[in-house]
């Protein structure tokens, strides 16, 4: 870089000193108008609204209401005294433990599969993909025929004489039931992270353990998991925090029910803020769920960064 | 290559069971809902359940573009024109100004860059429920509430496409770049006709996903838009649903109708998702 441009200039010695100040300054600029326009789009929608969010968690904001006041950590200790916030907060972790647990199995199995079979791997690629571009409407709309009480899945159990379970209805149920869903929707692009970190593990490291005397489970166990760590630790992480902020699928599956069984925690952000306009308040959970889900990553970062290293 | 050697091994046998029972998980409900699309209304909800729609008809389809006063309004046609254009509109904005930052990042050294690249990475970690309040007061004070507006700028902030094109103009050699400027090029110009064309498969891959997610954006959505007819396909369908499930035709077609666009789509760059998700390394090392 630096002898690159060191050239440049050279080239261009002889040009006017004024001529040359402008373009010094010009070469300064350069980089910052290349920026320029992300900068400003991350001020006003990420900087901004990050340290306004924090700073309306220390305040009693009611949207309709005119005068804003600083009330402190008011509307923390009522968040910790608030049933409802822990309720929706367990519905939230359950789920995301659930899901990410299985979106990550499902996505690894498929994927292993996958690099296994030499024939219709694109047929089977696609076909598995498919419900990742499918939007939570639809989602919404094929899974709430199919899990009903009368859908597709209770018309085989009925027929096969066990009696209809009510996936939505039962409040034991409805989180894993939603999380199922879930699983069949998202699992797709997981699977081609997996299916990528396994092209890039060298066939000579099978090769060698295997006149090792490896079998399957042990090639496995002891050079695939190992290799794909980072692979793993990527679609944890980002599994993990994009289920903890689940709002579509109770929205449109169970509006929260029954109770409030399945009532995720951004859904009660959601209509704290904006039916009951507490604005203050849904910030001060926002803050808490943020701060939460940072250590939770920084947690599985460093728990599969410390394995041994290869 | 192990396998052609030994012919049809266990593992691919097995890997061939697990992948056709997951084709089928996937494609029997997605089958099931396209055939009641067809299907007349008493037809949907005749026990046993069927999959032949008899007598097969276009209805629902149709009655999505009807106007019907005994139902509340679908304008769907506008729906998908909102879908359309506040995807199209993130998309090219997105990849403008990340595109931009992302070659100053890859190429240039400036007081603050690394200063700037921790900054703007770390907004990766902060989860977007955070800003959500304080993002719904900003856009509500530049009246932007129910506007397109409100659905196109904000997701420009978002770093995740600045650092995906950085990553990809590190791998591009930096001489194709010296020659041009040696040539007099200014780097403008190098970023216009020398970088951009070079990485088009990045910028295709980049494009796919922001329309993906704009097109599918709920949340978000849900908060800033009010009227019945500045929904997206998303979010309008989904209240339809909510508040008229008593015409499930009519909500199948519309599910059908609204995925097609997005599917043709996928198939036809589908070989380049998988490929980009293959080459760009995000999974690897």
């Amino acid at each position: 870089m630096a002898v690159q441009t060191d050239i440049n200039m050279s080239a261009k010695a002889q040009v006017r000193p004024r001529a040359r100040q402008r373009m010094h300054w010009r070469k300064v600029m350069t980089p910052y108008l290349f920026l320029l326009p992300y900068m400003i789009a991350f001020l006003v929608f990420q900087a901004v609204p990050f340290v306004t969010g924090i700073a309306l968690s220390f305040m009693r904001w009611e949207l309709l209401e005119r005068s804003q006041s600083f009330i402190g950590l008011q509307n923390f200790t009522d968040v910790f005294a608030d049933d409802l916030f822990w309720q929706s907060f367990r519905n939230s972790f359950y789920f995301a433990v659930l899901t990410t647990a299985g979106v990550a199995v499902v996505a690894l199995a498929a994927a292993l599969a996958l690099k296994h079979v030499t024939r219709g791997q694109t047929f089977f690629r696609v076909v598995l993909y498919l419900p990742v571009i499918l939007s939570i409407s639809v989602i919404g709309i094929v899974w709430g025929r199919v899990i009903s009480n009368d859908g597709l899945i209770n018309y085989y159990i009925t027929r096969l004489g066990i009696p209809r379970i009510s996936f939505l209805g039962d409040a034991s149920l409805v989180i894993p039931s939603l999380s199922v869903v879930t699983v069949w929707w998202s699992f797709g692009f997981p699977m081609l992270i997996f299916l990528a970190a396994l092209y890039a593990i060298p066939e000579s490291l099978y090769e060698a353990a295997r006149l090792d005397g490896a079998g399957n489970w042990a090639l496995l166990r002891f050079v695939t998991l190992p290799l794909l760590r980072y692979a793993l630790l990527l679609v944890l992480v980002t599994q993990f925090v994009g289920h903890m902020q689940v709002f579509g699928q109770a929205y449109i599956l169970t509006n929260g029910g029954p109770g409030h069984a399945s009532y995720p925690l951004i859904m009660y952000i959601y209509q704290t803020a904006w039916r009951y306009y507490h604005m203050g308040y849904g910030a001060a959970m926002a803050v808490l769920l943020g701060l939460f889900m940072l250590v939770i990553v920084l947690m599985q970062v460093r728990l599969i960064g410390q394995q041994e290293e290869y | 290559m192990q396998s052609r050697r030994r012919g049809l091994t266990g593992g691919m046998l097995s890997g061939y069971g697990l992948l056709l029972l997951l084709t089928f998980l996937i494609l029997f409900p997605v089958i099931w809902i396209i055939a009641q699309s067809f299907m007349q209304e008493a037809q949907i909800y005749r026990w046993p359940i069927n999959f032949i729609p008899s007598p097969a008809t276009f209805q629902n389809y149709a009655n999505l573009f009807t106007y019907r006063p005994d139902r509340p309004d679908l304008p769907i046609a506008r729906w998908l024109f909102n879908s359309a254009f506040v995807a199209t509109s993130v998309t090219v904005l997105i990849l403008t100004v990340a595109s931009m930052a992302g070659y100053a990042f890859a190429r240039f050294e400036f007081p603050g860059k690394t200063f700037f690249f921790y900054l703007f990475g770390a907004s990766l970690l902060i989860p977007s429920q955070i800003t959500f309040i304080p993002s719904f007061l900003i856009v509500r004070a530049f009246g932007w509430i129910d506007t397109y507006h409100a659905l196109i700028w904000p997701p420009i902030a978002g770093f995740f496409g600045v650092f995906f094109l950085r990553q990809f103009f590190l791998t591009i050699p930096r001489d194709f770049e010296d020659a041009a400027i040696i040539d007099g090029c200014s780097r403008w110009g190098v970023f216009r006709h020398v970088i951009l064309p070079l990485s088009t498969s990045a910028m295709v891959t980049l494009a796919i996903f922001t329309f993906l997610g704009a097109w599918n954006d709920f949340v978000w959505t849900l908060i800033v838009l009010n009227s019945n007819e500045m929904r997206t396909l998303t979010v309008g369908l989904t209240i339809f649903n909510g508040e008229y499930w008593s015409e499930q035709g009519i909500i199948m077609a519309g599910a059908v109708f609204t995925s097609l666009p997005i599917v043709i789509v996928f198939l036809f760059l589908q070989k380049r998702i998988s490929e980009s998700v293959l080459l760009a390394g995000i999974g690897g090392r």
